[in-house]
């Protein structure tokens, strides 16, 4: 075994960004020429992913295995299911908001009252955080530290302060689907996730500006945050989506199984 | 060459890489220098010596390097700068850009934009490389203008060698030049040669992006130290690079049983991880720092951790047995993705490939790759690593030595 916390990390550094096409995260999506869809309408696409079954385990759908594409509907929200018990509530190795640079962010957080809601905590990280593609996946500390990353440093520091004003918060890695007229493409991408209501719902602090509509599809939770984040991180690549295949609601019903 | 650049060429457009060259920039890029019979360098020291197929214009002793000037051709040289027990490949190209273009600003104005336009990676029979190649734009004030800006960088006897050029085309003169300067290079080693060496090159999507080279060596005391160092360029979204450079060295009995350990991460040149495993009296205990905390874990009381070397050995028996295909191999190893804890590596053989090569399933805890292995090494020759919708492919390139 080679020394691949180096390069996972490096391959872990993957965002959606609508500006620009790197080789890396852009995840080759096709669609019907022509094909415009409807801010919030649901979406069928076809998934295509080397571990379909458990793709489709963790979205709910019945796949059977061995398939490598399952058609899937983004609709509402995907609820991922943790594998550990826990309250998503407590600082850990990765999401460490009990280091003293949040004491400096806390301050800088004043003005948004006693306990932000995720629209204020959402709209201050954009704000904070400035573009860099160089890291690879810091930890929440380093973030609020050098305020500067990609989608994953937008993902954990976001995460950090709701767990600091006590609200139940996760990282996700999945699928950004963006449409902007009749362009769709989707991106490797991470977000936060808050409970809200008994509900997880999305709080992307890194694409708050996206002019197309974002459609959100979760391939795994970051569970690991620990010492070992970065093998966490690197098992969920086994439900990675490989392509993604948008259809027209007419060839969705024909290529229902 | 700088020539003026206008709208014509998309420098720092997302097709950039696919879009048209103007016809000026087509032949600037075609030009070459003159490439002919050996020239012997050697420093008034007579510490370095080597041998290039272009014309030598200068060797100069700096305090802690040594400036080879080669005339490759147009109206600059190219230069290559031997440092004296080496430097972190990947980081050095980086580094190395921001100088040139700091460089480039007095004379030929503000640099606007650069991008990479290309990465390649492997070896010059023991010297692994990285080379890139970049495009960039100034300003002077009064018209907009293109450069280019080539490197390429290597490791020998533990000495690392920059060799740049700042100028559209030489390719190939360039390349000639450079590459018999890996190749030739002789100076007093660092260390006492390693026993083996295994070069491999990283790739993404037909891409070359880094090298990962594993050395043996001995050292005084009779111990084993097993070193593996990877250099990773990655190009970002914005054209830039994003490096790595990691250094895993184990110290080894020479039964190959672990003494300690060390891992080390720098990402674009600054140390994000240093994190060392020693025994301390029964148990074995993990000490050092990530992302700048400390970091302080002990080992399970019964965890004994196996080194690269046992692995390989290990391997290397099991596929000289007959019945080797359908047998998995697992071993506890300390990896730094994980480095709390040890880490359970299985290898599943899973068919014959050929007189000396088995393909395999192997995992690292829940990272689960294809392999191809070496059955008279007991190590990969191939590895195809899924990331994300891409498959990260590690090829071994040089063999030297056995063990």
């Amino acid at each position: 075994m080679r020394p691949l916390a180096t390069l996972l990390l490096l391959g872990t550094a993957v965002c959606a960004h609508a500006q620009t096409a790197p080789p890396l995260f852009l995840i080759p999506t096709e669609a019907p020429k022509g094909l415009t869809l409807p801010v919030q309408s649901p979406v069928h696409v076809m998934l295509t992913v080397s571990d379909a079954a458990s793709l489709g385990a963790l979205l709910g759908v019945k796949v059977p295995t061995g398939v490598t594409s399952f058609e899937y509907i983004v609709d509402s929200y995907p609820q991922l299911e943790s594998k550990t018990s826990r309250t998503w509530l407590e600082p850990t190795f990765l999401i460490d908001f009990d280091e003293s640079p949040f004491q400096t962010l806390k301050a800088e957080m004043k003005d948004l009252g006693e306990k932000p809601g995720r629209e204020a905590l959402v709209d201050f990280v954009h704000r904070t955080v400035h573009e860099n593609y160089e890291r690879g996946w810091d930890l929440a500390s380093t973030v609020a530290r050098r305020r500067e990353g990609d989608c994953t440093e937008h993902a954990v520091l976001t995460t950090a302060l709701a767990r600091m004003f006590g609200i139940p918060a996760r990282v996700v890695i999945g699928v950004a689907l963006i449409s902007n007229g009749e362009q769709h493409n989707a991106f490797g991408h991470a977000w936060s996730e808050f409970r809200e209501a008994d509900h997880w719902v999305v709080a992307d602090a890194a694409l708050l500006d996206e002019q197309g509509s974002v459609r959100y599809l979760p391939m795994g939770v970051v569970e690991e945050e620990g010492l070992g984040y970065a093998m966490g991180i690197a098992a969920l690549q086994r439900t990675w989506i490989q392509r993604v295949e948008v259809l027209a609601p007419t060839a969705a019903v024909a290529k229902k199984p | 060459m700088l020539r003026a650049a206008f709208a014509s060429v998309a420098l720092l457009c997302g097709s950039a890489a696919h879009a048209e060259d103007p016809q000026w920039l087509k032949e600037a890029r075609a030009r070459e220098g003159r490439i002919g019979a050996l020239h012997e360098i050697k420093s008034d020291d007579n510490w370095l010596k080597a041998k290039v197929p272009v014309k030598v214009k200068d060797v100069t002793k700096l305090e802690k390097a040594y400036v080879i000037a080669l005339d490759v051709g147009g109206e600059k040289p190219a230069y290559c700068e031997v440092i004296p027990a080496g430097f972190n490949m990947a980081d050095m190209l980086r580094q190395s850009v921001d100088s040139a273009m700091k460089e480039v600003e007095p004379i030929q104005g503000k640099v606007e934009a650069r991008q990479i336009e290309f990465t390649d990676a492997g070896s010059v029979g023991e010297a692994p490389y990285l080379e890139a190649h970049w495009l960039y734009r100034v300003n002077d004030g009064k018209v907009t203008r293109l450069g280019a800006l080539k490197q390429l960088v290597f490791e020998k006897h533990g000495h690392g060698i920059y060799c740049s050029h700042l100028d559209i085309g030489f390719v190939k003169t360039f390349d000639a030049a450079a590459r018999a300067m890996a190749e030739s290079f002789e100076a007093p080693p660092v260390a006492a040669p390693p026993y083996f060496r295994e070069i491999s090159v990283v790739s993404m999507a037909g891409a070359k992006m880094g090298v990962a080279v594993t050395t043996l060596e001995s050292d005084a005391g009779g111990d084993t130290q097993a070193r593996q160092i990877s250099a990773i360029v990655l190009r970002t979204p914005t054209g830039d690079i994003s490096t790595q450079d990691e250094t895993h060295l184990e110290r080894l009995h020479p039964d190959g049983s672990m003494i300690s350990a060390l891992d080390v991460v720098a990402s674009n040149g600054e140390v994000v991880s240093n994190v060392s495993l020693k025994r301390d009296q029964a148990q074995w205990v993990v000490s050092g720092q990530m992302q700048g905390k400390r970091v302080s874990v002990k080992l399970s009381g019964d965890s004994q951790p196996r080194s690269w070397l046992e692995q390989s050995r290990e391997l290397r028996k099991l596929l000289e047995n007959d019945n080797a295909v359908g047998t998995v191999h697992s071993i506890p190893m300390w990896v730094s993705m994980d480095p709390g804890r040890l880490t359970d590596m299985k290898t599943a053989v899973v068919e014959k490939k050929g007189p000396n090569e088995f393909s395999a399933r192997a995992s690292a805890g829940p990272l689960e790759f294809q392999m191809l292995l070496d059955k008279s090494t007991g190590t990969p020759t191939i590895e195809d690593i899924p990331m994300g919708p891409q498959t990260l492919h590690i090829e071994r390139v040089h063999l030297s030595g056995s063990f």
